[in-house]
């Protein structure tokens, strides 16, 4: 499923309405089957423009068009509906939920709408990202690197075709950096479209394509 | 099980600290509704039914019976108690204008020492011309109350045997009386014949009751109905004029007394729950508030994965109301385990009829109380909620956060 976020603008404001950051209108097509990265500094507007192609940020200007949908013409609920059916997002910094176990943590998107748990593919993530001894726990007793692999599964399970990623290797330690560098790698290697947001160098050797942020400006 | 409501079932588990401050928050909403409903409930029907008991528009009695409240002290708390006047009194009251009709009331208290099976008061009226006692001994029983009959007010247990012996009179308890919530719960009835020989047998023994009234001739109170066309006032001042020694006060009189302090009490009991709801209703707006800034992420990892606005404002409504439900049933449940096992210190420490609500009632203000708290809790939860749920989740997930 194609991803294309056409001239996409949004600005925010200090209190006194003067503007505090622009992304300046913003054309991305990030190819089916490719790593994509979007490297930048800190506060060079990453994380503002990945929100918009998830859906969860109206941007003032422009679409955002995801297969034949343009996403902020949809309802929220439609767009809600949407999202879950199609786009795996795995946010900045920690997003378990403390008190529901691993594995209901990576249901969760499954469980909103769906009868059927998909068992396989649920021990395949468990499995392939280390949870395996974990699946029980209450989420609220593991690891910043656990966390992040339990945000992985979640985003994957619901067979997304579009997977976008805010800092997954932020503050990991060297062996879980790889671990979830190979693991998005590979789901851009089964034809997904995998958008990443980074300020780790060390990511760009996975990338099949680099993009520079700079100041709101992609280039 | 819809997965708004297991996922708010799970919240309510997976945040105990704060899941048990909100259910007593609603209890104690519920709570305060419930508790005070049913004490004014139960205190207007406590009046209303002492008024009926009074049947009579006006009460005659020796002035040291009225002015000393022992008259007041039968009625409202069942203390027994006796006092006379020469039952000369009766013509003369029938002789006063407007009178309609009068009929004689005995008190007697009986004793604690062998000649008294218990320690009761008995109340003794005249069956060919009462008006007073009769209607309400109708409600449960109608047969004839014969010599040495005796019918006892609700809070007297019956012995195995059904007789009783005051004074030396042995006597065949034939009906028990439905509750008043008054001081006449707690009496014993007979007519006229019975208590007098209770009352001569009680001389003789050698009690000393009656003082300088001949026990044959001795009367506790006079009941007496007025004309149509009378004023009650007029007719009242008249025998207070007229007769020595007696005090004459009407049913109306007595019963605004206890209608005021019902009135001070309901309005205290008014204060106290809106106190407590505002109180409530504050704590709980802030702490929906709190609770909301602190589940902002929680509800943004939920819009990741798919949720839509109206998903998360409805696992908030549901973990609302399970939690005021909860509380709203424990608080209710309490306050009714406090309340009637104590509703009779109640109507000792407030001097007030104090008379249960029936069932069907209860139910009604139970469910009701439980409901406004649900809705409380619901709209304040609903309102803080709003206020993330308006927002892009976009603007939660930052650096750091
Ligand atoms: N919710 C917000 N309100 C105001 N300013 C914001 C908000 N989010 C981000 N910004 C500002 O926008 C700029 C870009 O932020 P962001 O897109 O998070 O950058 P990056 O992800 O590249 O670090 C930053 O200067 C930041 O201060
Ligand atoms: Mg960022």
């Amino acid at each position: 499923m194609k991803l294309v976020a056409d001239k996409v603008g949004y600005k925010y404001y200090r209190k006194n309405k003067k503007v505090l950051f622009e992304l300046k209108e913003t054309v991305l097509k990030p190819e089916e089957g490719k790593l994509t990265e979007i490297v930048g500094h800190s506060g060079s507007g990453k994380s503002t423009l990945l929100n918009i192609c998830a859906g969860l940020l109206t941007p003032d200007t422009g679409h955002l068009l995801v297969g034949d949908k343009d996403l902020y013409s949809l309802s929220d609920e439609e767009r809600s509906r949407f999202r879950n059916a199609h786009i795996g997002i795995i946010p900045q910094g920690q997003s378990v939920l403390k008190h529901l176990t691993v594995t209901e943590n990576i249901l969760l998107p499954i469980s909103m709408y769906r009868e059927d748990t998909p068992t396989n593919l649920l021990n395949e993530l468990i499995e392939n990202l280390g949870l395996k001894k974990l699946e029980n726990e209450k989420a609220g007793g593991l690891s910043g690197g656990e966390m992040r692999r339990v945000a992985i599964a979640r985003a994957l399970i619901g067979k997304p075709e579009i997977i976008l990623a805010d800092e997954p290797t932020g503050d990991l330690d060297a062996d879980n950096r790889k671990l979830v560098l190979t693991a998005l790698k590979n789901i851009a290697g089964e034809g997904k479209t995998v958008l990443m947001v980074t300020h780790d160098r060390e990511a760009e050797e996975y990338a099949d394509k680099i993009l520079k942020m700079d100041g709101g400006i992609l280039i | 099980m819809k997965f708004s409501t297991k996922l708010a079932i799970k919240n309510i588990k997976g945040h105990s600290a704060r899941s048990s401050a909100l259910i007593i928050l609603a209890g104690l909403l519920s709570a305060s509704v419930f508790g005070g409903s049913l004490i004014v409930k139960s205190l207007r029907n406590g009046l209303h039914s002492y008024e009926q008991r009074l049947g009579a528009d006006i009460i005659v009695a020796s002035e040291e019976a009225i002015d000393s409240g022992k008259y007041e002290s039968i009625l409202l708390q069942g203390v027994p108690g006796y006092f006379y006047m020469d039952d000369s009194v009766i013509e003369v009251i029938e002789g006063i204008d407007g009178v309609e009709s009068v009929t004689p009331q005995f008190f007697l208290a009986s004793a604690s020492s062998g000649c008294c099976d218990t320690l009761v008061q008995i109340v003794g009226f005249d069956p060919d011309s009462d008006f007073a006692i009769r209607p309400w001994i109708s409600e449960s029983y109608d047969g004839n109350i014969n010599d040495g009959d005796v019918i006892v007010g609700c809070n007297i247990n019956i012995p195995d045997s059904n007789r009783y012996k005051f004074y030396n009179v042995d006597c065949n308890v034939v009906a028990k009386l439905e509750k008043t919530g008054t001081g006449l719960d707690s009496a014993v009835y007979a007519n006229m014949n019975t208590i007098k020989q209770m009352m001569e047998s009680s001389s003789q023994i050698g009690f000393g009751y009656f003082e300088d009234v001949e026990p044959e001739h001795a009367v506790s109170s006079v009941l007496v109905n007025v004309k149509d066309g009378y004023s009650v006032t007029d007719v009242q001042r008249n025998i207070n004029l007229g007769i020595q020694g007696v005090r004459a006060v009407s049913s109306k009189d007595m019963v605004s007394n206890i209608a005021g302090g019902l009135g001070a009490i309901s309005n205290i009991i008014g204060v106290l729950v809106v106190i407590i709801w505002l109180l409530s209703f504050t704590i709980l707006t802030v702490a929906f508030g709190m609770i909301v800034n602190e589940r902002v992420k929680e509800l943004a990892v939920l819009r990741i994965s798919g949720a839509s606005k109206k998903m998360l404002s409805r696992i908030l409504i549901i973990e609302s109301i399970i939690l005021s439900l909860i509380g709203g049933l424990a608080g209710n449940a309490l306050t009714a385990l406090i309340f009637f096992p104590f509703s009779d210190s109640l109507k000792l420490s407030l001097n007030l009829p104090v008379l249960i609500p029936d069932f069907s009632y209860v139910i009604v203000i139970f469910a009701t109380s439980i409901l406004t708290s649900i809705v409380i809790c619901a709209i304040t939860s609903t309102v803080s909620g709003y206020r993330i749920t308006g927002k892009d989740t976009g603007l939660i997930f930052r650096d750091g956060a």
